[in-house]
């Protein structure tokens, strides 16, 4: 039983997280559109479902914050009074306060947070918004609940399902001792509201109320008979919830992510072990050409060929989620921090519907929110500055997503004033991150990239939001993680934009196999530009570096083996030599190997217990042949190599 | 059988020799014994770790321990061993030269490690363990290879 306790509190904290991210953005969309209908309708219910949901689980706290900020915005949305930056501060505060009494529950840390300031403000910006515009009567209230026309007529035609759900919902409510706030507040308008918002999903999905009802019959049932059982009030909750959700998402399965993971471990198993077969048949098919069982054996292994790669994509698929997870939050956090800042700013956000792996959902918010930040403080102006320069009042950011091969891009742009390369170099020489004589030689390109060095800040002094020289780095090295890479461009006045680039997922890639000295090595095959075979007089060397002209341009040129320390020389005899052209962003290199021995998709292996930080391997994985094999860390390479922080 | 039934705590340790000495650890830390595999050198790695070995399809690091000793080096030979053990959560390879048995001793014959010369190693020691004619020294393997690595 407490088993089953623990698992409907856990349910509820996901469903109350994810209520919240779907009405957060709707708070920031409303207050700059001003009234909508539709949207005050979906805030209302989410709220409500929290506050409802919290009451019969015995969250008080939740309640009472639900619950204030639920006043305010029946209140809004029957018309009564507008909505104003004052209530939205103090709304947007309650989904703050919510969040954070959530985080508590999740972690079970036993902490209390004192909500009765918030409840009171809560109540003080209620009281001051009514007192703005003239006070309605109570009746005129249950006149704008009619305004929507279509409400009564589900309700007539099918009267036990609202009618039952609403007395379920106030048995539970009494049940509770619930009820005492209710009805304090006022018991009709709470009746009211249920019959309105069940309606109003009845009207969006009709033809699926019949099954719904039939879901919660045959529950409330046996609830029935346990009467007084206090562990079925909570069971009872989940069951009016399931309901709804089976009339909102009837598609959608809920599934631990740790069961996926576990198909995917297995998916990539079986890859691995195709790969050996597909070894194995071509040996046989070699050795045995003409015999029909080789046949049957190499049509059945191809087969088996097809279906694992088909596997592999389904599997891939299902821990893929649209990137608008993770950009639902930016309006809101736009809003607070160019409010903080006194800056006008217009945020447009283009391709949420992208889909991503779920691992670069978790992993992209911070390095976003860190360049969204920036973007803000540094690189849109004041208003008054805008109007000056004679561009438009209000600053605009635009994210655009968008897939593009096996790559995701994330693009942020805002029109502010872009960069300064040269006071870039001076503060990074001033701040004693390179020499004077350095920054002289850098090329205007290389010198954006100063921005993401550590310790590097161009504000005087550091503010809330930034300035204090860690952000952007960190925005590298996130992404770096991710086995994705940034780049910056900016032109002065014109604005600045940063580009994300990361692959669509992390635990499967496409690589090139490489051998040096004998052993082989897998790089990924996203960063690399081509293949060359070159003679050994082709390369030239300039200050102890080698180098070589690729298409025109001087490539600097390292030995695979000088590179990983194999301790071995790498100057074979050979008269030719293997290059792979790397290029990360506007960086490119070459990697000279001794042989190339075609294209395999590798399964990526963690190497835990291992500290990898220095090796330039990002992971291992297991041939078709049984033997391990090193997955290069190009990414890690070329920061190495052609980092401005080198030395 | 029953350790409160006789009274006192039994250890059950799995022994293996390195050099001349030889050295046990607690049975639970152990998950497999192996013969030596295949192993992929690891670029830019500490001199101790051999390598990485393919264990049904899980990769895992190995710990040469007579490097990570500071023992002169030995090639590997047929009673060369991997231990495979979880260490801190993470499962790692161990190579030894041999495993001897697996140990069945009274907690109270575990004398604690003699103040000896503050080398790196003596660190790592758990308890010196007396059998009849011979001494077993017990490793913290936790210490010795999640500190490290």
């Amino acid at each position: 039983m407490q088993d089953e306790m623990e698992e409907i509190i856990i349910e509820f904290i996901t469903e109350a997280e994810e209520s919240l991210d779907k009405i957060e953005p709707l708070f920031v969309e409303l207050e700059r559109k001003g009234e909508d209908k539709d949207m005050l309708n979906d805030i209302f219910r989410s709220m409500h479902t929290i506050k409802g949901a919290a009451g019969f689980l015995g969250f008080q706290l939740i309640v009472d914050v639900a619950h204030a900020s639920e006043n305010i915005m029946k209140k809004v949305r029957d018309g009564e009074i507008a909505m104003s930056r004052l209530l939205m501060d103090v709304l947007l505060r309650s989904v703050d306060m919510l969040r954070l009494l959530l985080r508590h529950l999740k972690e079970k840390d036993g902490v209390t947070e004192n909500v009765s300031p918030l409840v009171k403000d809560l109540g003080n910006a209620l009281a001051a918004a009514v007192s703005k515009t003239p006070e309605t009567g109570h009746h005129e209230k249950t006149a704008g609940e009619a305004k929507l026309p279509e409400s009564a007529a589900p309700v007539i035609e099918k009267p036990e399902i609202p009618v039952m759900k609403e007395v379920d919902l106030t048995q539970a409510h009494a049940a509770n001792g619930e009820q005492h706030t209710v009805a304090a507040s006022a018991p009709p308008k709470q009746k009211e509201t249920l019959t309105a918002a069940l309606s109003g999903e009845h009207n969006q999905a009709p033809e699926k109320t019949a099954p719904a009802n039939g879901a919660v019959k045959p529950d409330t049932q046996p609830q029935a008979t346990d009467d007084g059982e206090p562990k079925q009030e909570p069971k009872q909750n989940e069951m009016i919830q399931s309901a709804k959700d089976n009339i909102q998402k009837a598609q959608n399965l809920r599934v631990d992510v740790h069961r996926i993971d576990k198909v995917m471990d297995l998916a990539g198993e079986v890859v691995l072990v195709r790969n050996r077969l597909l070894n194995i048949s071509n040996y046989f098919d070699f050795k045995y050409t003409g015999d029909p069982m080789t046949e049957v054996l190499m049509e059945t292994v191809s087969f088996l060929d097809r279906v694992t790669s088909d596997m592999q994509l389904a599997v891939m698929k299902m821990r893929m989620q649209p990137i608008q997870k993770v950009l639902s939050k930016f309006p809101r956090l736009v809003r607070d921090i160019s409010a903080s800042v006194k800056k006008d700013v217009d945020l447009q956000i283009f391709g949420e519907g992208t889909e991503v792996d779920k691992s670069v959902i978790e992993h992209i918010g911070d390095p976003m929110t860190h360049i969204l930040r920036n973007s803000i403080d540094h690189g849109l102006e004041s208003s008054e500055e805008r109007i000056a320069k004679g561009k438009p009042q209000q600053g605009k950011i635009v994210i655009n997503t968008y897939q593009k091969g096996n790559q995701i891009v994330i693009e942020i742009a805002d029109d502010g004033k872009g960069m300064d390369v040269n006071k870039l170099k001076s503060k990074a020489v001033e701040k004693g991150l390179m020499t004077e004589d350095e920054a002289q030689k850098m090329s205007d390109e290389a010198a954006v990239d100063i921005i993401f060095m550590p310790g590097f800040s161009t504000k005087e002094v550091a503010t809330e939001l930034s300035g204090r020289g860690v952000g952007m780095d960190v925005v590298k090295t996130n992404i770096s993680l991710l086995n994705g890479y940034v780049e910056v461009s900016t032109v002065k006045d014109v604005g600045t934009t940063f580009k994300i680039c990361i692959p669509l997922t992390l635990a499967i890639i496409q690589a090139l196999m490489v051998e040096v000295d004998g052993a082989k090595y897998a790089i990924p095959l996203s960063p690399i530009e081509e293949t060359l075979k070159v003679s050994r007089k082709e390369i030239d060397n300039i200050t102890g570096q080698s180098v070589i002209v690729v298409r025109d341009k001087i490539c600097p040129l390292f030995e695979l083996n000088d590179l990983l320390n194999t301790g071995t020389t790498g100057s074979s005899n050979e008269d030719y030599k293997y290059l792979i052209v790397i290029s990360m962003g506007d960086k490119r290199f070459c990697i000279a190997v001794d042989k190339l021995l075609g294209q395999e998709e590798v399964v990526i292996k963690t190497l835990a217990g291992l500290d990898t930080t220095s090796s330039n391997v990002l992971g291992a994985t297991i041939t078709g042949d049984g033997k391990v094999v090193f997955i290069l860390d190009v990414a890690g390479m070329s920061r190495n190599l052609l980092g401005i922080t080198k030395g | 059988m029953d350790p409160s039934a006789v009274g006192e705590q039994i250890l059950q340790l799995v022994s293996f020799t390195l050099e001349k000495e030889e050295y046990a650890v607690d049975i639970l830390k152990v998950q497999e014994i192996n013969r030596i595999t295949e192993i992929t050198k690891v670029p830019n790695a500490p001199d101790y770790v051999e390598g990485v070995i393919n264990l049904r399809g899980k990769v895992i690091p190995v710990i040469h321990l007579r490097k990570k000793f500071g023992l002169y080096h030995k090639d590997s030979d047929d009673s060369s061993r991997i231990i495979i053990m979880d260490i801190n959560g993470i499962t790692y390879g161990i190579i030894v030269d041999s495993v001897s048995e697996v140990l069945r001793i009274p907690a109270g014959t575990v004398e604690p490690a003699p103040p000896m010369a503050a080398t790196m190693s003596s660190r790592f020691i758990q308890g010196i363990a007396k059998l009849e004619n011979r001494l077993i020294i017990l490793i913290d393997i936790d210490k010795l290879i999640g500190e490290a690595v």
